[in-house]
């Protein structure tokens, strides 16, 4: 017979209120319109980045106007002002991305990267995957000390990737995340096949 | 945005919510409530964030006001997206009060 090792209780249950909160799709009109609200801002953010062809602002056609955002950032201005970014290692990193002229992708990346997420999130497609990507940018706008609305949408984000099981249930995920395996309803167990007498020898 | 026009969408919003749940082909607890929140919702948001945002910059005129609220984009939204959640509900909280 074949050994089947079963690990029991290896899964910690949430608690009632975060069940209800992140896991319980009667909650999904909520997180509807926290995507709406935290999709059009990123939505508006990108589709202003890909439309915009300033020879000094664009960020699709060279990526200029992420290269000057990224020198202005990593200015050291003279005492006591203080620099935008806080941290040594994030500002070597811009640095490093100015000295290899990285701004063609990163541009392009940015403004299309904040499209789909916005796209995402407001579709309910993928929400998990795009509140997560969303989130990281906010990390790196508020590293590179930019802090407009990026901790409100921070937040929010980070509250959708929790919830991403029933966060797109009002949008495309209630149809993609059962086609991709993560069914709404449970696991469904399959029939096992029928078991055949083991024929020896000695019966024969 | 002044605050007789908002009470004015409140009250259309959840009558519109009650509305639905009274002559709505599913009756549950909740219609009305994730109707009348969902438009007032839609309505605001649409009436504060997209005139003279990049998505909707084709658009130069966003058609009369009212007291700082565009009627077009918000009533549009509003009942957009109220629909949209009470489509993709209306299965949701209907399920345990049935007694079959």
């Amino acid at each position: 017979m074949k050994n089947v090792i079963v690990h029991n209780n290896t899964v910690v249950a949430d608690p009632p209120l975060a069940q209800l909160l992140f896991s319980d799709r009667r909650l999904a009109p909520v997180w509807f319109l926290v995507r709406i609200y935290v999709g059009f801002s990123w939505l508006d953010a990108g589709w202003h980045k890909i439309i915009d062809v300033g020879a000094k602002t664009n960020y699709i056609i060279d990526g200029a106007g992420i290269y000057a955002f990224w020198q202005r950032i990593a200015a050291i201005p003279a005492a006591p002002a203080k620099p935008m970014i806080g941290y040594d290692w994030y500002r070597g990193y811009i640095e490093f991305m100015i000295a290899n002229h990285w701004e063609g992708f990163f541009g392009k990346l940015i403004a299309f990267g904040e499209t789909a997420v916005g796209l995402g999130l407001i579709l309910g497609a993928f929400v998990g995957i795009a509140a997560v990507s969303g989130a990281f940018m906010n990390l790196n706008f508020m590293l590179a000390g930019s802090t407009s609305s990026n901790p409100v949408l921070l937040l929010l984000g980070f509250l959708l990737v929790l919830a991403w099981k029933t966060a797109g249930f009002i949008g495309f995920d209630r149809i993609l995340l059962p086609v991709l395996g993560t069914p709404w309803r449970g696991v469904t167990l399959p029939t096992p096949a029928p078991t055949r007498p083991i024929t020896t020898p000695a019966t024969l | 945005m002044g605050l007789a026009v908002f009470a004015a969408i409140v009250v259309v919003s959840l009558a519109a919510g009650i509305a639905v749940q009274v002559l709505g082909a599913k009756k549950s607890r909740y219609d009305f409530l994730i109707v009348g929140v969902t438009a007032i919702f839609g309505a605001v948001f649409a009436s504060n964030n997209f005139p003279g945002s990049s998505v909707f910059g084709v658009f130069k005129d966003f058609g009369p006001t009212v007291d700082g609220f565009y009627l077009i984009p918000g009533t549009v939204f509003g009942v957009l997206i109220a629909v949209v959640a009470y489509i993709g509900t209306r299965d949701t909280y209907t399920a345990p009060l049935t007694n079959t």
